[in-house]
């Protein structure tokens, strides 16, 4: 009840204000209506360009352009519609001349970016990752303008600019990066180089503390130990044997057999020397040291002793050469003629040889040595064996005091290792990673070559135009009737809306209903407007005129579409074979 | 015009012509009546009888005017007379809370009505003052010196004002001369004394006082306190509900008989 009487209430308002409703409405409407016919018609034309994939698989060649398709569409257009490249294609085709005096070259470039429309089309695909997504496939180039064959060929510019942008864009892309990898290859190598370099100072200079080495060091050291311990050992066993000799030598009578042609025995350099110096001293207490036999005697003395000093240095030598050269043919067994030890032992041998040569050149040792056959020849034997003994003891140890300073420079190597081991290996870092850069570096070259020679046969991803543009062949905007349909939804808005407020606006009663919910007392009646014979002629002649301006501009906008959108004839047969079609 | 109309008034003219102008406006036998001033004229009620074409551009009713428009007067008149019959009431003050909003124009239609169709006789009294509009819409004020003024200012009589407009049972007392002092005048003693002299001479008769309107006038409310009912004329779309309320507000509900909806929009 209340609905319907709130109904009510909006009927008898909506009739009480029907010319406010109407009149503007209605005048509304004819003006929109007008408008729509009279604004010009707009074509378009359009081209569809396909973004085909690359043709040789990615997974041998990747290409160095890379990134979403929209992205770089996007870009390209940036660049294809330059101001330089959208002037000359005004200047070409003669656009928006009529613009010429009225705007600058900035606007009117403006109006040509805003009717140039590059739309993406998308299609669902499944990506690498098996996910499904939504891929720019294809994307479309419309341009807006008056006339169809202007449009068309506008269009067309667009797209080979559009094209050719996006052909010198990849290759541009292709070439810069391969430039840029190989700037960066050639920094790399030399600083390979560099490392390299620093890596063979060092080893020069820290050879023996290597770490690579270490295990080496330490086999030489166990080796040197074991050399050191072996030869303590032999010296112990010489120096027994030698102890053992002296006490053979000590049984042994050095003269027992040796006896001169008179028979008297020979006595040994040794006793002679002893004989003399006891008869030196004992002459000593009755004679002078002038006294001529006190001279003689001293002279005798001297003699022997050069000559026994002479003789155990012959001795001695021997038995150091024999040694050596006993040394010299293990070492060639082991090492080549240049190895220092082979060469050290050569040395000592030439060394020997030349100091007995000497020796033996001297007077005093061959005078002496001829009468050593005239000892015993058990004890010469002892004497010659003990004597070699403790050359081989001296010899020994002459080996094992070189031992022991190879070991200690081996002790050094292997404690100076952990220092060297952290600069050699931050060295080798450095070269490994510099190493690794390079190696990387040079595989992106390759590929980078491989892409720049993929866009230069043009088998990478390109563009390709499918649909070409065509000329228009009736305009697609304004849309008319569409227009003339909201144009007369919102003129009926327009006027309830102006209803609507005329109404909010109105405080004055309206209507019985209402002025008896106002007041208390009764609505005693209602009186109508009592209207005089004059306002009848008024109000009749008021219609009159009304009809008469309705036709008129009516017949106006027959007469404008006639004019200036079809023919009413074509536009009668068009409604009635479209309504024809409908039915 | 049509030809009804035409037959109508030529009907209307006829009849005015053998009128009896003498037609009878019976006097009650004066108790209360005062001596009469010097300058008082005879006491007959003066015949003025307006054209119909006069009264149908003033709006008022006529044999040619629309039907709907006459029942709307019937209602209003059958309504005010059974009210007023079992009230005991006869002085009837007929005010608005705006200026034009038809005061006048219901006030003596209504009372028109009242003689035509109810053959009632009716003293219609145009007590605005200061925009008077009886004497002019009915066509009857043509001595500029014969209007309730002069009566308020006691240079005439009662008797001496009342004017017939041409319909039987219909007299007029109009005012003929606006004045500001308005108020005043109907503050006087004279004026009380008009009310309670039309009482008490015309007992069965209906007086409908055609008054100022009330909002901003003090009028109106003096004047209220002289009559048995008041009616509210109400324009559509003109008169604002705050109006009314502040109008019934200023005059009291329990005199106010009803309300008119004047100039209703026929749905």
């Amino acid at each position: 009840m209340e609905t319907h009487n709130e109904i009510t209430l909006y009927i008898n308002a909506f009739k009480r204000r029907k010319w406010l409703f109407a009149v503007p409405a209605a005048t509304l409407f004819l003006l929109a209506s007008l408008l729509i016919f009279i604004l010009p018609s707009i074509y378009t034309s359009s081209a569809t360009i396909l973004v085909e994939g690359q043709e040789v698989p990615q997974e041998l060649i990747q290409s160095t352009v890379t990134g979403y398709v929209e992205e770089r569409l996007q870009s390209i257009s940036q660049m294809a519609f330059s101001r330089k490249n959208l002037k000359s294609i005004i200047d070409r085709f003669g656009l928006y001349s009529e613009y010429k005096d009225s705007l600058t070259s900035e606007e009117i470039l403006a109006k040509m970016r805003e009717n140039i429309k590059v739309e993406n089309i998308q299609a669902d695909v499944v990506s690498n990752t098996g996910r499904p997504s939504t891929a720019t496939i294809a994307f479309t180039i419309a341009f807006d303008g008056k006339y169809p064959k202007q449009v068309m060929q506008t269009t067309n510019a667009l797209v080979s600019l559009f094209l050719e942008e996006n052909l010198r864009e990849r290759e541009e892309k292709a070439l810069t990066t391969y430039e840029f990898l190989n700037k960066q290859l050639d920094q790399l190598r030399e600083e390979v180089q560099a490392s390299e370099a620093r890596i063979a100072i060092f080893k020069e200079e820290h050879y023996r503390s290597l770490p690579e080495l270490m295990e080496l060091n330490l086999q030489t050291l166990d080796r040197i130990q074991k050399d050191i311990d072996a030869r303590q050992e032999m010296i112990k066993t010489l120096m027994d044997r030698k102890v053992y000799l002296e006490g053979q030598m000590a049984t042994v009578d050095q003269t027992m057999y040796s006896y001169s042609a008179d028979g008297s025995r020979i006595m040994t350099p040794e006793e002679e020397l002893k004989a003399l110096r006891s008869q030196y001293l004992a002459s000593k207490t009755s004679r002078s040291e002038k006294h001529p036999d006190m001279i003689k005697l001293k002279g005798q003395i001297d003699l022997l002793e050069k000559e026994l000093a002479a003789r155990r240095r012959a001795t001695e030598g021997d038995a150091e050469l024999e040694s050596w050269r006993r040394q010299l043919a293990a070492l060639e067994k082991k090492y080549t003629a240049k190895h220092p030890d082979v060469i050290n032992a050569r040395g000592k041998i030439a060394e020997l040889e030349a100091e007995l040569a000497s020796s033996q050149n001297s007077d005093m040792v061959l005078k002496a040595d001829k009468g050593l056959d005239k000892e015993n020849p058990a004890y010469i034997n002892l004497k010659t064996q003990v004597q070699a003994t403790t050359l081989e003891i001296r010899n020994e140890r002459n080996v094992m005091a070189e031992l022991r300073k190879k070991y200690d420079d081996y002790v050094g190597y292997i404690e100076q290792s952990p220092q060297v081991e952290q600069e050699y290996a931050t060295l080798q870092r450095d070269y490994q990673n510099s190493s690794a850069k390079y190696q990387e570096t040079m595989q992106k070259v390759l590929a980078a070559r491989q892409a720049q020679e993929l866009e230069k046969e043009h088998v990478s991803e390109k563009l390709s135009l499918v649909e070409p543009p065509v000329m228009p062949e009736k305009p697609y905007k304004p849309k008319r009737m569409l227009l003339v349909v909201v144009a007369f939804i919102l003129s009926i808005g327009f006027g309830i809306g102006l209803v609507a407020v005329a109404e909010f606006m109105d405080h004055s009663v309206h209507g019985r209903d209402m002025l008896t919910t106002l007041v208390n007392a009764p609505v005693l009646a209602s009186i109508p407007y009592v209207q005089t014979s004059e306002e009848v002629a008024q109000q009749k002649k008021h219609r009159v005129m009304i009809l008469t301006t309705s036709a008129s501009i009516f017949a106006g906008i027959v007469l404008a579409v006639h004019l200036f959108v079809i023919p009413i004839d074509v536009a009668f047969f068009k409604i009635v074979d479209k309504l024809q079609m409908v039915i | 015009m049509s030809k009804i109309a035409k037959a109508l008034k030529r009907a209307q003219e006829e009849r005015a012509d053998e009128a009896v102008v003498h037609a009878a406006i019976q006097q009650p036998t004066p108790d209360t009546e005062e001596p009469s001033s010097p300058k008082a004229k005879p006491r007959q009620t003066q015949i003025q009888e307006a054209s119909d074409i006069h009264m149908e551009r003033n709006r008022l009713l006529t044999g040619g005017s629309a039907q709907h428009i006459r029942d709307a007067f019937n209602v209003l008149r059958a309504k005010l007379l059974q009210m007023t019959r079992e009230k005991g009431m006869n002085t009837i003050m007929v005010t608005s809370p705006g200026r034009q909003e038809g005061k006048t124009i219901v006030a003596t239609n209504l009372a028109m009505s009242i003689a035509r169709d109810a053959r009632q006789t009716a003293l219609l009294v145009d007590t605005n003052l200061r925009w008077p509009g009886v004497a002019q819409t009915m066509g009857v004020c043509k001595d500029q010196d014969s209007g309730l003024e002069h009566y308020l200012i006691g240079q005439l009589e009662l008797p001496e004002l009342l004017v017939n407009p041409g319909i039987d049972k219909l007299v007029v007392l109009p005012a003929c001369q606006a004045t500001t002092e308005s108020a005043d005048l109907l503050s006087t003693p004279r004026m009380q004394k008009l009310v309670q002299e039309c009482k008490n001479r015309y007992p069965d008769r209906y007086v409908i006082f055609d008054c100022p309107h009330v909002l901003d006038m003090p009028d109106s409310l003096v004047f209220s306190t002289y009559v048995d009912g008041i009616i509210l004329v109400v324009e559509e779309g003109k008169t604002s509900q705050r109006d009314i309320k502040a109008a019934i507000e200023m005059l009291g509900e329990d005199k106010i008989l009803g309300v008119v909806l004047n100039k209703h929009i026929t749905q």
